[in-house]
Order: C-alpha cells, then sequence, then structure tokens
C-alpha cells in the first residue's frame, strides 16, 4: 500500500531543502485544482488523450512532493485513457480525489511547519 | 547571466528544475508548459540551453528537440528523462539533445550536466570562419589523470573539427560531448579502475574517491593518449588509457533505451549516439570513434 506522502525521500531527493519543497508545495496548492477540472471535463467530453495529458501532468507534481498514492491513482487513470478505457475511469477518478483529500492536510502540515524567515 | 528556458507541462516540476538551476547554476530562468510555447519563447530571449521533458501536450520534447536543432542550432538542450520516457529520450538524443537527466537525480546531477554542456557548447557561438585551404590536421595528446584538462582539451580538438567544416553546430557539440565522456571514461574506468559510481553516492565522496586514487600507484604512473585526424570527410578519434581494459561483452546492450532511467553507462551510452562509428580494441582500453561529414553520413 502506498503512503499518502514520503516527505523523507521527497526530502531527500532535494538535499533536505525544506525550503523548496514548501515552495514545490505552494506552486501544487495553485496547480491541482485546474488539472482536476480539467480530468472532469475530459471525462463529461469522454475525450480519453485530454484526460490522459491532465493525469499525466498532475503525476508528475506529485511525484515530486513524495505523494505516493496519488502518484499511483494518477498513473492509473493514465494508463486507462491511454488504452481508451473510458468506462472505467470514473471509479479510478473517484479514488484519485480520495488521495488529494487525503494529502492536502499532510501538505499543510509541513507549510506550517515553516521556520518564521529572519 | 545566462538564461535557461525550462519546458514542462507540470508548473512544480518547472519550479523544481528551475530553482536548481537559479541556486547552483547562478542562471536566470523562463518557463513554458509546452513545446511550442518554448519555441515561442526561444525566438524572443535566445536562452543559452533549454531543458526539457519528454512528455508535453502540443508539442513534445523529441518535437522540439527536432525544432530547436533546425531554427536555433547553437542552442543545446538537455532531456529530462523520467520512467516511461526512455525510448522517446534515446531517440532525442539521435536526433539532436546535448544530455540528459534522469529526474529522479535532478538535485545531485543537474548543476554538474548543465555545467558540462554549456563548457563545451559555448566555444561555438563565436566560430564561424571556415579555414578554405586546410586539408587535414593530425594531433597526439597525451595527458594525466587530472579531469580538469579534459574542457580546454576537448575546446581544442572541437576547433580543429570546426575548422575543417565537417559538421553543423549541433554535431559538432555532440562530438565535443562524446569526447569528453570517452576522456571522462578512459581517467576513472580505466586508468583510475572504478568500477562505477554507486548510484546513493555523492559528487563529493565521488570526486575525493578519484582524488585519493589518482594519487597512488600504480594509478599515478598511467596516461591516456588521444589521437585526432581531422579531414574534411570525416574525424576520427583514439582514445588509449593503460587501465587493465574491460568485458566488451558488458557493453553490447548500449544502445538500449531502458538504460536512460538507471544512470548506468551513460558516458559510453552518449558516445554510441553521437558518433557514427565505434569501435573498440580486444583489450576494451582503446575506443576509435568516427563522425563522418555531415552529407557523406
Amino acid at each position: 500500500m502506498a503512503m499518502t506522502l514520503d516527505w523523507e525521500q521527497a526530502l531527500a531527493r532535494v538535499d533536505g531543502d525544506e525550503k523548496l519543497m514548501q515552495e514545490l508545495i505552494g506552486v501544487f496548492f495553485e496547480e491541482y485544482g485546474s488539472l482536476v477540472k480539467q480530468m472532469q471535463k475530459a471525462m463529461q467530453q469522454r475525450d480519453a488523450d485530454a484526460l490522459r495529458r491532465a493525469a499525466h501532468t498532475l503525476k508528475g507534481s506529485v511525484a515530486v512532493l513524495g505523494a505516493e498514492a496519488l502518484t499511483v491513482a494518477a498513473e492509473h487513470v493514465e494508463d486507462l485513457a491511454k488504452a481508451g478505457r473510458l468506462d472505467e475511469t470514473p471509479e479510478a477518478f473517484e479514488q484519485l480525489l480520495g488521495e488529494v483529500e487525503a494529502l492536502i492536510p499532510e501538505l499543510h502540515k509541513h507549510l506550517s511547519q515553516r521556520r518564521p524567515s529572519p | 547571466m545566462i538564461t535557461a528556458l525550462v519546458a514542462d507541462d507540470s508548473k512544480v516540476d518547472q519550479r523544481f528544475v528551475g530553482r536548481l538551476l537559479e541556486t547552483r547554476s547562478d542562471m536566470r530562468v523562463i518557463y513554458a508548459d509546452n513545446g511550442q510555447q518554448a519555441l515561442e519563447l526561444i525566438d524572443h530571449h535566445d536562452p543559452g540551453i533549454v531543458l526539457t521533458d519528454m512528455q508535453m501536450p502540443v508539442l513534445d520534447g523529441l518535437a522540439l528537440v527536432e525544432a530547436v536543432r533546425r531554427d536555433f542550432p547553437h542552442i543545446p538542450v538537455v532531456l529530462i528523462t523520467a520512467h516511461g520516457s526512455e525510448e522517446a529520450a534515446a531517440e532525442a538524443l539521435r536526433r539532436g539533445a546535448a544530455s540528459y537527466v534522469p529526474k529522479r537525480y535532478l538535485s545531485r546531477d543537474l548543476a554538474p550536466t548543465v555545467e558540462r554542456v554549456m563548457a563545451i557548447s559555448g566555444i561555438e557561438r563565436h566560430q564561424q570562419k571556415a579555414r578554405e585551404c586546410l586539408v587535414s590536421t593530425e594531433s597526439r595528446f597525451v595527458l594525466d589523470n587530472d579531469p580538469s584538462r579534459i574542457y580546454p582539451l576537448v575546446r581544442y580538438v572541437r576547433q580543429d573539427v570546426a575548422r575543417l567544416d565537417l559538421c553543423d553546430k549541433t554535431a559538432l557539440m555532440r562530438v565535443g560531448v562524446a569526447l569528453d565522456e570517452a576522456l571522462r571514461n578512459a581517467i576513472e574506468h580505466g586508468n583510475l579502475e572504478i568500477a562505477g559510481r554507486p548510484g546513493d553516492m555523492d559528487e563529493v565522496a565521488y570526486q575525493q574517491l578519484l582524488t585519493r586514487r589518482r594519487q597512488v600507484q600504480p594509478y599515478c604512473d598511467r596516461h591516456v593518449e588521444l589521437i585526432v585526424r581531422v579531414t574534411r570527410e570525416k574525424a576520427e578519434f583514439i582514445v588509449r588509457d593503460e587501465g587493465k581494459g574491460f568485458n566488451l561483452a558488458s557493453v553490447t546492450s548500449l544502445r538500449d533505451p531502458q538504460r536512460i532511467e538507471t544512470g548506468v553507462g551513460k558516458g559510453l551510452l552518449l558516445i554510441h549516439n553521437f558518433m557514427d562509428e565505434v569501435r573498440f580494441n580486444e583489450f576494451g582500453n582503446q575506443v576509435t570513434m568516427i563522425k563522418h561529414h555531415d552529407h557523406a553520413a
């Protein structure tokens, strides 16, 4: 079972640069809503290519943050869209939304630990 | 200050790469969400280097590499590769990319890769004049195991190749990268007998290991020889070290795209992609690389 957030591993990949990770979390907060909307729209319009692209973009973003479970969920949607199995995407998308919901508070924890800047 | 362009559909990945370039390579960074936007920005800002993700909407990394090679041949493109993009990355290397960095090693490998590519490509910007009466050159170099000699040597040799109008700027930059990798291999894996760098060893520890080896026998007595013969038809580069050689069978899968993500054998993979012919002697301590004239290839 993939972890919601493997913060240690994500930090290790940026050589322990917490400030950079917090900045990347901020970028993710600005970006994910639009990606989720793009995916919803693509499913409504049964546009497999648009769904695949948005899921791929989301996967890239959350992988950097160490969000393992959401990375797996986004990859699953991407794979289904790539295979044209659109009837199976609503369930995979629900799973993805669940992982987003679980991830947000975890990321907020690391933002709130930010030390006051000198 | 040099401008770098980062093309990636993920804003988080964009910022990650951008911040590394700003803080470690002292570059100004501009961002594109896809290949098409990247080309428009390149046209306006003339960046010194482009870093691109492979999978992007509208125009992907492979198409971007081809367009840059065609329209802006003096700008090197470095690929950022991820699991699943190995095939496309191998194709992009064949079509003109200067180097690549696996996404999982960005923090460790991006700055040294960018530095190396910039050092090698810089010379071409101001070298335009062809020496029409020159027919061929032949040079022989002998160097010790000090890697700081590699840059100046590669620059010198690139001028030889450029003077004879052998290939376009992109191919010339790639010849430089291949030669740099071959010399580095000869020193590190040949003369110093370091089999390979473990994935978890950082740059500082690796450099310390190299420095220690360089100072003790038998390693310190060994040299690398480089012979360069250039005509208007082809350039031949022979790199020979005095190490124990290596098992040729172990490098038979060099063109296998799956190797890209592992980072293992990167030097040899680049050499095979950037030179037209690559041969090893039976002991594995000498490599002969040939680059044909663009039109003869």
